[in-house]
């Protein structure tokens, strides 16, 4: 359906989601957006995102619930960009992300505090990221600058580095990738990732 | 997948439209989507009454100018107003007049500074653009030419003349100062 297929009001509810849903930087509030919870309008907002490649991200609390939206690529487009080389980090930027998702929510999760979403992790202290001695001081700090830049980290300085609202729009399956990557860096030769490593070669191969 | 869905997702990846992805771009709902033309660049953005503007943000959660970056972009809307009812295209000014309407040299160095910065900052989020066309800025002084940038040519909506007023108050005062 259309938009000039709905009343003039309904209509408008779904203009505006789309728009606030695009505009905005991080989780908006579900309460915000009522018409991405009423089912005969929820589709027109999901298809009207689709015609541009995006989708409704939505962020759920730990019982289930519906928390907030934002929105995103859609897998399959997300992944055709990444492929021709569109919005795609440096080696050491993605390094330093890869590090800072390290602290801020492999290292928590693994010890039984997972952040409730990655961009609300506490945040690490730029000392810690130089733990890491084969980046250079000055290389991660230009890094995590660039990055804060981009909104993917937020360099909240003396408070410390933590990821930024651009993973709030990350859906299931891109952040599932995500995960999967950090599993086989930090356990290699683990079965699982060399399972997981053979997974991600056939696919990328097809 | 479709050829508008791409094509899209293509133009907001990179950040702007090519030429020959205008006409794909037309299929899109006009209600939502529109094509910004700014110079030589083209950006696919929300339909120009769906801008979100301060009454919306405030209660959004949305990346704001740090103080420094907000009193820069005005500086640079005062140095290139054209006394037009839109900021974009504006006028060609330089750093150095930037800093002239931040009070420079009063300013003292180590503020200026950060008011370069703060330059840096809005060329990368293309709210402003630093040097003539096509030259890649390495280092600003206060001879490098400054624009206003694409993005504020997809500002719209009635907000605008908020801002433009400010800045045609702040020109006036510099004009009766001078």
């Amino acid at each position: 359906m259309s938009l000039a297929a709905l009343s003039e009001t309904d209509a408008a509810a779904v203009a505006r989601a789309v728009a606030v849903l695009e505009q905005v930087h991080g989780v908006i509030d579900a309460a915000m957006l009522p018409v991405l919870s009423h089912p005969d309008l929820r589709p027109v907002v999901d298809a009207e995102l689709d015609a541009v490649g995006r989708v409704v991200v939505e962020v759920h609390r730990p019982n289930g619930r519906v928390e907030g939206y934002s929105s995103g690529y859609a897998d399959d487009v997300a992944e055709r960009l990444a492929a021709e080389g569109l919005g795609i980090l440096t080696p050491i930027d993605r390094a330093v992300v890869a590090l800072v998702l390290l602290r801020c929510a492999a290292m928590p999760t693994v010890q039984g505090r997972p952040p409730h979403r990655w961009s609300a992790a506490p945040p690490v202290s730029l000392a810690r990221l130089h733990d890491n001695r084969r980046l250079g001081k000055a290389i991660v700090r230009d890094a995590v600058n660039r990055l804060h830049d981009l909104h993917v980290l937020v360099n909240g300085r003396a408070v410390g580095i933590r990821p930024g609202p651009a993973f709030d729009r990350l859906t299931t399956a891109q952040r599932q990738r995500i995960e999967e990557d950090l599993f086989v860096l930090a356990a290699p030769s683990d079965p699982v990732a060399v399972a997981l490593q053979r997974r991600h070669r056939e696919h990328g191969q097809q | 997948m479709s050829g508008p869905r791409l094509t899209a997702a293509r133009a907001r990846a990179r950040r702007g439209v090519e030429a020959d992805e205008i006409g794909e771009l037309a299929a899109l709902e006009p209600g939502l989507w529109r094509v910004v033309e700014a110079g030589e660049q083209r950006m696919l953005t929300v339909a120009a009454d769906l801008q979100l503007h301060n009454d919306d943000l405030t209660k959004l959660p949305a990346i704001r100018l740090s103080a420094t970056q907000a009193r820069t972009l005005l500086a640079v809307l005062v140095a290139t107003a054209t006394g037009a009812s839109h900021p974009y295209p504006g006028g060609l000014t330089t750093v150095g007049d930037v800093l002239a309407v931040l009070h420079w040299p009063l300013l003292g160095e180590s503020a200026a500074a950060h008011v370069k910065g703060s330059l840096n900052k809005l060329h990368l989020w293309r709210l402003a653009r630093l040097g003539c066309d096509g030259d890649e800025v390495t280092d600003i002084d206060s001879t490098t030419a400054v624009r206003v940038g694409p993005v504020v040519a997809s500002w719209s909506g009635p907000w605008i003349a908020e801002p433009t007023a400010l800045v045609a108050r702040v020109v006036e005062q510099r004009q009766r100062s001078k």
